[in-house]
């Protein structure tokens, strides 16, 4: 091999070597669109949807499978619960939830995850066969795009301020 | 000189390929995770104090600073609100605060973002000449923050107003309310 041919040799491997890092530099930072372009408002709404159903049917593997192990969930009450709580508030039926219902739901992406928010409508079965108590919520429940899937980290109930009384004649 | 340059040739081949995963890994650091991992809890908990602080100041140029364009700010009545309106609330007066404090924060972080969440305590400011003292709320707040290249941005802000204190029971006190949406 003559000095030369080695040199060449040498250059194309050191320009192989840095097109390849500058290529995955490119794969790194278009990761987090890519993952958010699967996505479209119409799949995130129907994702949610799958939350909400399967709450209602207090299905705890599929709500699980669909939170993240740290999320957080606080309800219309202001009570905090982790995953943990909610699944086994679901399971034991100290959370009866009949209806779950977003509205009108408005999606925000940003890399790596997505803000679903809307009025919602719920009712929770009340104990002893009363009627069910019927919330209007705004909630937003964030998700998170994960290697095993789309899961939410934070779920947040509002209750919307009712209008004000009819005046008085 | 010839097997010396060829040890030469070879150990450089050696070390290219060598660096190669390094290079390739150093640049996913160097897109999200190195300035991730460098932002404490600590920091975040300062940054939601920032907003915070700027709200009350009123400073709209640091709030806006501050929020991503898509944000949205969810009041302890419902009330949503798009970033421009929460700025432009601030900026007509509809919407002072005089105190705007977080307490026992917890701070998730994720990949790209982390969540603060704790109590949040808001007084707002009593209109001119009024002697009514100031209205105060408890609420338990929830705060997005999404990592940009141009800094963290606030994407979601969600605040549940608590129910009052209930005064002490007289008799024995109550079974353990459920967990309520």
């Amino acid at each position: 091999m003559t000095n030369r041919s080695q040199s060449i040799s040498l250059a194309t491997m050191v320009a192989v070597v840095l097109f390849a890092a500058g290529n995955s530099r490119g794969v790194s930072a278009q990761n987090g669109a890519a993952v958010r372009s699967k996505m479209t408002q119409a799949q995130m709404l129907d994702l949610q949807k799958q939350f909400e159903d399967a709450s209602i049917a207090a299905d705890a593997v599929k709500v699980s499978a669909l939170m993240s192990d740290d999320a957080i969930f606080v309800h219309g009450s202001g009570a905090v619960q982790t995953k943990a709580e909610y699944i086994n508030s679901l399971t034991t039926g100290q959370l009866k939830v009949s209806t779950y219902q977003l509205n009108e739901g408005q999606v925000v992406f940003f890399d790596g995850g997505a803000v679903v928010s809307g009025p919602t409508d719920i009712a929770l079965v009340s104990p002893g066969g009363a009627p069910p108590r019927l919330l209007h919520l705004r909630v937003s429940t964030v998700w998170l795009a994960k290697p095993t899937g789309w899961q939410v980290i934070l779920n947040q109930g509002t209750p919307i301020a009712g209008p004000p009384p009819a005046p008085a004649h | 000189m010839t097997i010396r340059k060829n040890r030469f040739i070879a150990t450089a081949i050696a070390g290219l390929i060598a660096a190669m995963p390094l290079l390739a890994g150093g640049t996913v650091s160097a897109g999200g995770q190195t300035s991730q991992s460098s932002t404490t809890q600590r920091d975040l908990v300062e940054l939601q104090k920032k907003f915070q602080d700027l709200t009350v100041a009123g400073d709209s140029a640091g709030v806006s600073a501050l929020m991503a364009d898509e944000a949205i700010f969810i009041h302890g009545n419902g009330a949503a609100q798009s970033k421009a309106e929460f700025l432009t609330a601030m900026a007509t007066g509809q919407l002072a605060f005089s105190m705007y404090q977080l307490k026992d924060p917890k701070v998730v972080i994720f990949d790209g973002g982390a969540i603060v969440s704790g109590l949040v305590d808001i007084a707002f400011k009593a209109a001119p000449g009024s002697q009514a003292p100031p209205r105060v709320l408890h609420m338990r707040g929830s705060s997005v923050w999404v990592q940009r290249p141009s800094g963290w941005r606030l994407i979601l802000d969600q605040d549940t107003t608590l129910p009052a204190p209930t005064p002490p029971p007289a008799a024995a006190p109550a079974a353990t309310p459920p967990a309520t949406q």
